[in-house]
């Protein structure tokens, strides 16, 4: 052990030390690799050699995580031969046919239509007339930007393009420094997944439906108080900053004001129709991000007349190029996540904490240290579809609100954004506004540290996030389940599989896609059977095949887990 | 060699136009479905948003003569008002730009209101003729806009690699000594090369056992209740990395024969100032 820890320590000393002498690098450092790779064959060492050649060639991300994915698959879980894996290509398609992911691109094409049209400048001229009178005027009114973006566009890389490109100019230009003024729209861009409507809050409803239903319309009300605080608190930053700098203020003009909402009216509205579809359940977000698209295209082409044929085709070729990119990262890390659940790593993560027996705080900040660890390296979706599914009963089981568990998991994540390695908006600012990523982690310090104090806050002061609903919803809170373990035989216990949730495959029989508003309230009838003691209708044994002639039910992740524990136990009774 | 590079570069540029043609169609057809399907449900509701909201303002505990009145005749009343209303401000907000845009003075209200009519009624018909030709359902509405969402997404990451858009991680490359910086270019444009043609193998060994699985015409290897093969979705896959895995090599080659775009790695992106120029002079 010691020995093969030497190695690394060796091989990976020598290799840097090789390559800062800039000589034969190159040479030095592939003998290295091949020589250790001989003398060790360790799986460790391949992967570390992976990530190390990935990242000394300068591969894109998508290789990166690809590759790592595909050489566990094949070292650890044997999946070696070519027909084995193309289990990649398989969750690939698997992800392609999940309808939320229809949201994305939907999302990114509106945001494109709203940059390249004139709704987004629109929206800064109001934000600049409603706030540029006070001191810090413009940063204020980038962050107020990104806000009311972030309403319509449902993505924080998103919102740092749309805004940030028209943003940081102008603030460059109005003498802000330009890292304060990447930082700022840096971090407010991430607010994008925070305010709704928000997909990695639809995917994390999802996830844990089977154990804790939440309703995704819930988590879209409870984000609002959390994405306008740290929005607020990123405003008064701007503040400081702008005094600080000595910027010059505009002067305050009411008609100014009024000109800026009449001319952005139909930019202003965007946000109204899409929550307000939501909210009353015409559409689900899904398809709310469709009609957001269809509006933008509308406004643009027939009333602003601000886009043409070729305008058109760059905002495809824009957006789909975003989505794209975006697409195979998420695709090879499902690979990965494969990997991470067939091996149990995250049941392993979460049984080690339970052993601590620890109390609701002690577990909020245990579970917001990990979680930041994990965003710094996983991306968000593949976070919520590993941890969140485990994660959330653990919760429930302390008497935390799975509304408010919701939102810490996604503030958590929205820093995730922000913290190398995986720190998606890091690499867009880079890429966008030319800057080296050193550059940019050093300007988004700053607002890192008040996005910290405010995952704080959020998280010891649950009334920030649930007031609103409970408020909305016009009922009482739910009492806190008791601090207890779950029980054995309940769900979320270890080894005991969650009611399987029907809800979220196709309806048997009509053959009809349930919407998102039923699913829930059908895993709710079913928790709430369950809690009188009866099955509920829909229930079925776990891996019970569905009957012929209907859709197969989709398993939850224990139950996958509970299988591959199974499975694997039977392999190693078989194995002599 | 310039002679190759050339025609390679034709060869590009014209799967490139092809890409964005099926790229736009893709993203039309998605969108459109999916807004379809919503118009769809929304308007074959037996009781309608509108109708549901105004009996709860009118009533405590309506009869059914009541509900008959809302539905039937209020409901739909106010709903047509509030659209043709939205309408004509539309047709009004439309005119009165082109106006400030050509110097002009404030348009009329009278056009306006005509417009946004024609509109309503242009619309009114539109969705009649839907829920005409649709009653319960449009089949397969979500399943068709995955399978054209699967399409561009994979034909966007194609274009990624074209435009150097993927997202690299480049802090090491970055300091990469100027001597060896060619060969290194190459090298990685070899491993982005082979990665991509790996996943093009795996596409078409999956395409093959689908299209197999299809071609035996016992109705296996298609969508739930729709006679579209599996295997049109998943050839995307094979396509799209082999044209990434060719796009890698090709820029990899020209970036070893005449080094890499001026600016380095990342001379990609939004230039700050001439969005400055653009945006605010």
């Amino acid at each position: 052990m010691s020995f093969n820890l030497g190695l690394y320590l060796l091989a990976a000393g020598t290799a840097a030390y090789a390559f800062h002498t800039r000589r034969v690098a190159l040479v030095v450092w592939q003998g290295l690799l091949a020589g250790l790779f001989f003398l060790t064959g360790k799986t460790a060492f391949l992967v570390t050699g992976t990530i190390t050649a990935a990242l000394l060639l300068g591969q894109p991300l998508f290789i990166l995580m690809g590759g790592v994915g595909m050489l566990l698959l094949a070292q650890v879980s044997g999946l070696a031969t070519l027909s084995e894996q193309t289990v990649v290509v398989r969750k690939l398609l698997e992800l392609a046919g999940k309808e939320v992911l229809l949201a994305i691109p939907f999302f990114v094409v509106a945001g494109e239509l709203m940059t390249q049209g004139s709704l987004s400048r629109r929206l800064i001229e109001f934000m600049k007339a409603a706030f540029g009178w006070i001191p810090g005027g413009l940063a204020v009114a980038a962050v107020a930007g990104c806000c009311f973006f972030a309403a319509i566009s449902g993505s924080s890389p998103v919102t740092v393009v749309a805004i940030g490109s028209l943003m940081v100019p102008a603030l460059v230009k109005a003498k802000y420094p330009e890292g304060f003024s990447i930082g700022l729209l840096t971090t407010a861009g991430s607010l994008g997944i925070l305010i709704p409507p928000s997909i990695p809050m639809i995917v994390y409803a999802i996830m844990v439906s089977a154990s804790t239903p939440v309703d995704p319309t819930d988590l879209f009300i409870a984000g609002i108080g959390p994405g306008l605080f740290i929005g607020a608190l990123l405003a008064g930053y701007s503040v400081t900053q702008g005094i600080r700098f000595n910027i010059p203020r505009e002067p305050f003009s009411g008609k100014r004001l009024w000109e800026a909402t009449r001319q952005g009216i139909w930019s202003l509205l965007l946000p109204v129709i899409i929550l307000g579809g939501i909210y009353s359940g015409i559409f689900t977000a899904t398809e709310a991000s469709a009609v957001s698209v269809v509006y933008a295209f509308a406004v643009e082409w027939f009333i602003h007349r601000e886009m043409d044929k070729k305008k058109l085709l760059s905002v495809v070729e824009g957006s789909m190029t975003v989505m794209g990119s975006l697409l195979v990262i998420l695709a090879l890390a499902i690979a990965l996540n494969y990997f991470l659940v067939d091996q149990q790593v995250p049941d392993l993560m979460v049984e080690w904490l339970k052993t601590k027996n620890l109390s609701k705080h002690e577990f909020l900040l245990v579970v917001n240290g990990l979680l930041l660890v994990v965003g710094c390296f996983m991306d968000i979706m593949s976070a919520i579809l590993i941890i969140a599914p485990m994660l959330a009963p653990m919760a429930d089981a302390v008497g935390i609100d799975p509304v408010h568990m919701g939102i810490i998991f996604i503030v958590n994540l929205e820093i995730g954004y922000l913290t190398p390695p995986v720190g998606l908006n890091l690499f867009v600012s880079s890429s966008l506004f030319k800057k080296g990523l050193g550059f940019v982690i050093r300007s988004v310090l700053p607002t890192l540290g008040i996005m910290l104090v405010s995952l704080a806050i959020i998280t010891w002061w649950p009334p920030l996030t649930l007031s609103l609903v409970q408020a909305l919803k016009a009922k009482p809170a739910e009492a806190p389940a008791p601090a207890v373990p779950p029980q054995p035989g309940t769900p979320g216990a270890p080894g005991v599989a969650a009611p399987a949730p029907a809800e979220a495959g196709p309806a048997a029989g009509d053959g009809k896609v349930k919407s998102l508003e039923e699913l829930m309230k059908a895993a709710k009838q079913k928790k709430a059977a369950e809690a009188g003691g009866e099955p509920a209708p829909s229930e079925a044994p776990a891996a019970e095949a569905a009957p012929s002639g209907e859709a197969p039910r989709v398993k939850s992740m224990q139950e996958l887990m509970r299988e591959a524990k199974e499975r694997k136990a039977q392999e190693a009774e078989a194995a002599p | 060699m310039e002679k190759l590079g050339g025609a390679a570069k034709r060869l590009d540029d014209a799967v490139f136009q092809g890409e964005r043609v099926l790229l736009l169609l893709c993203v039309s057809m998605m969108t459109i479905l999916v807004t379809l399907d919503v118009l769809q449900r929304t308007f074959s509701r037996p009781v309608g948003k509108t109708e549901e909201l105004l009996l709860a303002l009118l009533y405590t505990a309506p009869t059914e003569a009541q509900r008959a009145f809302v539905t039937g005749t209020l409901g739909p009343a106010v709903f047509g008002l509030f659209s043709l209303g939205f309408l004509v401000l539309a047709a009004h907000g439309r005119r009165a730009m082109a106006a400030e845009k050509a110097g002009q003075p404030a348009p009329g209200w009278g056009p306006s209101v005509l417009y946004g009519a024609l509109t309503w009624v242009g619309v009114a018909a539109f969705i009649k003729g839907l829920l005409w030709q649709f009653p319960s359902s449009i089949p397969g509405a979500q399943k068709f806009a995955l399978g054209f969402m699967l399409w561009s997404g994979m034909l966007g990451a194609s274009l990624a690699t074209r435009e150097r858009r993927h997202i690299v991680m480049d802090l090491v490359r970055k300091k990469w000594p100027k001597a060896q910086e060619r060969p290194l270019i190459l090298l990685s444009a070899g491993v982005s090369f082979g990665f991509c043609g790996l996943l093009a193998v795996l596409g078409v060994m999956q395409w093959h056992e689908q299209y197999t699985d299809w071609s035996s015409g016992d109705g296996v290897g298609v969508y739930d209740a729709l006679p579209i093969p599996l295997w049109i979705g998943t050839l995307s896959v094979p396509v799209t990395f082999s044209v990434m895995a060719l796009r890698f090599l090709g820029l990899g080659v020209r970036d070893f024969l005449h080094g890499p775009p001026t600016g380095g790695v990342d001379a990609h992106g939004i230039d700050l100032e001439a969005l400055e120029k653009e945006q605010l002079s």
